[in-house]
């Protein structure tokens, strides 16, 4: 980590920019409460943000600076770490932490695409990818079952429910090329939610032939009596070449 | 007359491509220059709460407040919302983007601010209910003050095979933790299992209490068998058993069917939209014993086009019209009467073919049942192939028309290919936008932006 930024500060952060103070005691976004810790700085640069506000430098922000923090002068130069508050004309976020701009070099950024659906490039902190990758890996030590494997099988489960947020389950069968985790044999089934309903949209929906790096949990509820494991989350399925990188491969094979 | 059209997406979000269908609606009476929206909008810093949309003039501009608890990839889930007539305070109701695995979870909020930038609170915690559906009033007191009353539609699981359900307070202001919030069955009829997902209410000043429900009958593989029943309640719905005022001819079970045997094949698909339930209800607010229902079905089975219809009673609900209006491959109907008794009717209607249909929102205002024929404005029309859906519902499974005196408010979902075309009667966006080159911008005014699905807002005076 640079100095001064924690992973706590991260992890309560989605915004961070490099930017200079324009006014202070001001607003650009209308109807927010506005007073001596309310500033308006110019975007210099965009450190980490999802897609849709990565081309936001040149523009205005109005930040709730954190209580009790020193107020920047006009023209002076930070680097802030924030949260989201309201949108309108411009964006006003809520300061979680701030750094000194000199660091903007050090908290070096790499462009990474995936948003969901929408795969267009955005900043993303360093900082921040490696604790995405220890989520990752949180999540991962949290799985039942860890293999890697071809999809052989697909066939829809249960009954049909007549729901608008039914998840409309089907069970997949994995030919196991490589056990981690867990007690499975040469196969492991798995159910997961095939629903394209926003409520089951972002699970992955395994395709034939996939070979992928298998992260599943012991179905509970109705899906257990329908396989033994499940698929979830949008993290239970990575692709084989991760195996190392999420710390796998000290034993079971 | 069309006052505006706007695109709800504000300014600083021009760069976001999100599908922002299933939009909803609340217009504060008390200054209808207040209003919010929502729809399935992510937080677009992906913060820890969904956004709503806010206006405090009259919806010619928008901005988001980030108030709601829990974020998903698409913000919230379902969530509706409404303002109560004197306090101006807003109650929301939402499936919760923080859910147990397969599992919905009610979640009933509110807040005395609509600008307020303030996680709203919970009052009701609730697993296994659909698409909550918020109406609200204030009701003056004994003590010359106004108390909240608070209803709120939803199909619980929970109560199957009986699944319509209206959550109701009569004083949804109080400081108390669930804030007087009781659940109450509607339906009392046999079920196949359940009743479909959209229970709506609408409220006369005098007290009574409407509420529509679809009770499936029978279902068969994915084709469903269902009535369009209407239950009344003569006094807030305050009785230990409400919604019982209005019953089948010859002293029968609560509830008066509309129409009977009516069919539906579940997860249909029209235009790239879901298609399987869609009803709408309002009272006259000039007659309590007017009220207007529309819904949607296959008349003549299966392979029929989705058909919306509207009917009217003149008698409380206990007698209906047949059909006053049909729309076919129409979609989200809404229905509102204004201060005037003349009756607003939105609709969405998938019209022409192969690679040609196209979407097209349409509203219109009649002053006597259709006896006299009135021309739809087209308020939007784009091509239904585009953008290609993220989730299902692509435009919604809802949208909302209100009325507040004589002018009418809604919001809808659609297409924003910004092709002026496309608006027949105008339209202001909000997002950086390229007219000449039909072309989405970003916030640097250059990158093009793909096109997706956004929710418009629209204000008619007659």
């Amino acid at each position: 980590m640079v100095d001064g930024v924690t992973a706590d500060m991260m992890r309560q952060s989605q915004f961070v920019f490099q930017a200079t103070v324009q006014a202070q005691g001001r607003s650009t976004v209308s109807d927010i409460p506005v007073d001596d810790h309310t500033v308006v700085f110019k975007i210099d640069r965009v450190l980490h943000s999802p897609a849709a506000l990565a081309r936001s430098a040149g523009t205005d922000v109005t930040v709730q600076l954190a209580a009790g923090s020193p107020v920047p002068a006009v023209g002076e130069q930070v680097t802030l770490f924030t949260r989201p508050v309201a949108y309108s004309d411009g964006i006003a976020v809520a300061e979680v932490g701030r750094a000194a701009p000199e660091t903007a070099g050090e908290l070096a950024t790499m462009t990474t695409g995936p948003a969901l659906g929408h795969r267009r490039p955005h900043p993303t902190l360093e900082v921040a990818h490696q604790l995405g990758e220890e989520q990752l890996r949180a999540h991962a030590a949290a799985a039942d079952v860890i293999v890697i494997g071809r999809v052989v099988r697909l066939e829809k489960a249960g009954g049909l429910a007549l729901r608008e947020h039914d998840p409309d389950w089907w069970v997949a069968t994995i030919a196991v090329d490589h056990r981690e985790k867990g007690p499975v044999g040469d196969t492991v089934r798995f159910v997961f939610p095939n629903s394209r309903d926003v409520h089951w949209v972002h699970v992955p929906k395994p395709a034939a032939g996939d070979t992928r790096l298998w992260l599943l949990h012991t179905a509970t509820g109705d899906a257990a009596e329908l396989a033994p494991y499940a698929l979830l989350d949008a993290d239970d399925v990575q692709r084989p070449d991760q195996f190392s990188d999420l710390g796998f491969g000290g034993g079971g094979g | 007359m069309l006052q505006r059209l706007v695109n709800l997406i504000p300014p600083s979000l021009s760069g976001e491509a999100n599908q922002d269908s299933e939009p909803n609606l609340a217009v504060n009476p008390a200054n209808s220059n207040q209003m919010v929206a929502t729809a399935f909008t992510p937080d677009p810093l992906q913060g820890p709460n969904a956004p709503i949309y806010v206006s405090s003039d009259g919806g010619q501009t928008w901005a988001l407040r980030t108030v709601v608890p829990g974020n998903g990839p698409f913000g919230t889930g379902d969530i509706s919302v409404g303002f109560a007539t004197d306090s101006g305070i807003l109650y929301v109701g939402i499936l919760s983007a923080n859910a147990p695995p397969n599992q919905t979870r009610l979640q009933i909020l509110r807040s005395t601010s609509y600008l307020s930038t303030a996680t709203m609170p919970v009052l009701v915690d609730r697993l296994g209910v659909d698409q909550p559906w918020v109406v609200a009033t204030s009701v003056p007191t004994q003590a010359g003050q106004s108390a909240d009353h608070v209803y709120i539609g939803n199909n619980d699981f929970g109560g199957q095979p009986t699944t319509a359900t209206v959550d109701l307070s009569l004083d949804g202001a109080a400081a108390t933790a669930a804030a007087g919030f009781s659940s109450h069955r509607i339906e009392t009829g046999a079920t196949a299992g359940q009743d479909g997902p959209p229970i709506r209410v609408a409220l006369h000043p005098s007290g009574k209490v409407y509420a529509v429900h679809q009770r499936w009958t029978r279902t068969s593989g994915n084709t469903v068998i269902f009535d369009v029943v209407v239950t009344r309640d003569d006094n807030w719905a305050a009785a230990a058993n409400p919604f019982s005022a209005l019953t089948e001819p010859g002293g029968g079970s609560v509830g008066r069917r509309v129409a009977s045997n009516l069919t539906a094949v579940w997860n249909g698909s029209m235009g790239q939209e879901r298609l399987g339930a869609d009803s709408a209800i309002a009272v006259d607010p000039t007659n309590p014993d007017v009220v207007w229902v529309a819904w949607g079905d296959q008349p003549g089975g299966v392979s029929a086009p989705w058909t919306i219809h509207v009917q009217r009673s003149a008698d409380g609900g206990q007698t209906w019209s047949g059909d006053v209006r049909t729309v076919s491959k129409g979609k989200n109907p809404c229905l509102a009467v204004n201060a005037a008794g003349h009756l607003g009717f939105l609709c969405q209607t998938l019209t022409g073919s192969g690679t040609a249909q196209r979407w097209e929102t349409t509203f219109e205002v009649t002053t006597d049942g259709w006896a006299t024929p009135v021309a739809p404005a087209v308020l939007h029309s784009a091509l239904a192939s585009n953008p290609v859906p993220t989730f299902h519902p692509y435009l919604g499974d809802y949208a909302r028309v209100i009325a507040i005196g004589t002018a009418f408010y809604g919001v809808f979902s659609g297409s924003n290919h910004p092709d002026k075309a496309n608006f027949p009667n105008g339209v202001t966006y909000q997002r950086n936008v390229d007219w000449n080159a039909r072309q989405l911008l970003d916030l640097d005014g250059v990158t093009a932006v793909p096109d997706s699905i956004d929710p418009f807002f629209f204000a008619w005076t007659e």
